[in-house]
């Protein structure tokens, strides 16, 4: 097995659950692509450019899973906001589903109980 | 704005637009787009929009390579590993119609229609060069053949002076001169023209199938 810096792991860790992560946080609404944006990389765990999360936003956009309008904004340019499509919403149930059987079963190796 | 920022700004997005070139225009335009509008948008809300807080902005933005990369990730991979179904709605299109006529190219085209393999105009495409597939210049070549043949036929039928020579003595050539002559010259030629797009057009939309297949699944590219 090829051995991995710590950066290279993270980043392979995050490509196939990031875009899914980015659909997850719009279940709760409709949201501007900044503070979405923000709030996934508060942590700098998920993201840690933020310029990187809007191609994967373009790609979900053509991959019909989230809708986008721009919205006049008072103070500023106008923004767009992101919305979840019902078929981003699928996608992600069906990952939430496999993620927890995922992490579960990482975690039970991790900790040396399998 | 002050100045600085706003040169520090364009460099930041001129860099980018670099780093981007290998994209398609529209893809590269768009992310362009956003990140800009992120910018301003940022600074909006920023308490002030002095260099520090441009500075922070872009940094927290990442590099252009790194945005660059990203946008690299998502291009569609060349179409490894089609679903069965896929594979076998190329081939009904194009031979199906020489198995079972017509039906053979139809269920082609319904495997094509509800695959979620392709978008519309690649299925547009693929129907309408050519309906029928490979059948269709079969078919034409098979009508012609008999056409030609038929009026091959007739000639030789046709009174024949028996008393010119050339006839009496070679009746195979006869019937050779009096085929050719019976089709005008035009004729032949048209037919082999629909004869090369008839085989032409399904081989290209093939082609064409096979380069643009998406791997099916709730996210392609991953």
């Amino acid at each position: 097995m090829r051995r991995m810096e710590q950066g290279q792991l993270l980043t392979h860790l995050r490509r196939g659950t990031l875009e899914y992560c980015v659909l997850a946080a719009l279940r709760g609404g409709e949201r501007y692509a900044g503070e979405l944006i923000g709030d996934l990389s508060a942590d700098g765990v998920l993201v840690t450019s933020e310029g990187t999360v809007y191609p994967m936003l373009a790609r979900l956009r053509r991959d019909g899973m989230v809708d986008s309008s721009w919205r006049e904004s008072p103070a500023g340019p106008p923004r767009r906001y992101y919305r979840l499509t019902r078929r981003g919403e699928v996608a992600v149930r069906t990952f939430a589903d496999q993620w927890g059987m995922f992490r579960d079963a990482v975690d039970r190796v991790i900790k040396g109980e399998m | 704005m002050p100045s600085l920022s706003t040169t520090r700004i364009q460099h930041y997005l001129d860099d980018l637009d670099r780093a981007l070139r290998h994209l398609p225009r529209d893809r590269r335009q768009e992310i362009a787009h956003d990140v800009r509008s992120h910018i301003e948008a940022a600074l909006a809300d920023a308490k002030d929009q002095g260099s520090q807080e441009v500075e922070s902005i872009i940094e927290r933005l990442g590099t252009p390579e790194e945005i660059a990369a990203a946008a690299s990730d998502d291009q569609p991979e060349p179409s490894r590993g089609m679903a069965g179904r896929d594979v076998a709605a190329i081939i009904f299109l194009l031979i199906g119609g020489l198995v079972i006529p017509l039906v053979g190219w139809l269920v082609g085209a319904v495997l094509l229609w509800t695959s979620a393999a392709w978008r519309l105009k690649d299925k547009l495409i693929a129907t309408l060069l050519l309906p029928g597939g490979l059948a269709t210049p079969a078919a034409l070549l098979a009508l012609g053949v008999r056409t030609s043949s038929s009026s091959c036929g007739g000639s030789t039928q046709a009174p024949v002076p028996v008393h010119s020579p050339a006839v009496a003595q070679d009746p195979v050539s006869s019937i050779a001169t009096t085929c050719t002559h019976s089709g005008s010259s035009g004729h032949v030629g048209l037919a082999v023209l629909f004869l090369v797009v008839g085989v032409a057009a399904p081989l290209f939309s093939t082609w064409w199938l096979i380069r643009h297949a998406r791997r099916p699944g709730p996210m392609s590219g991953n």
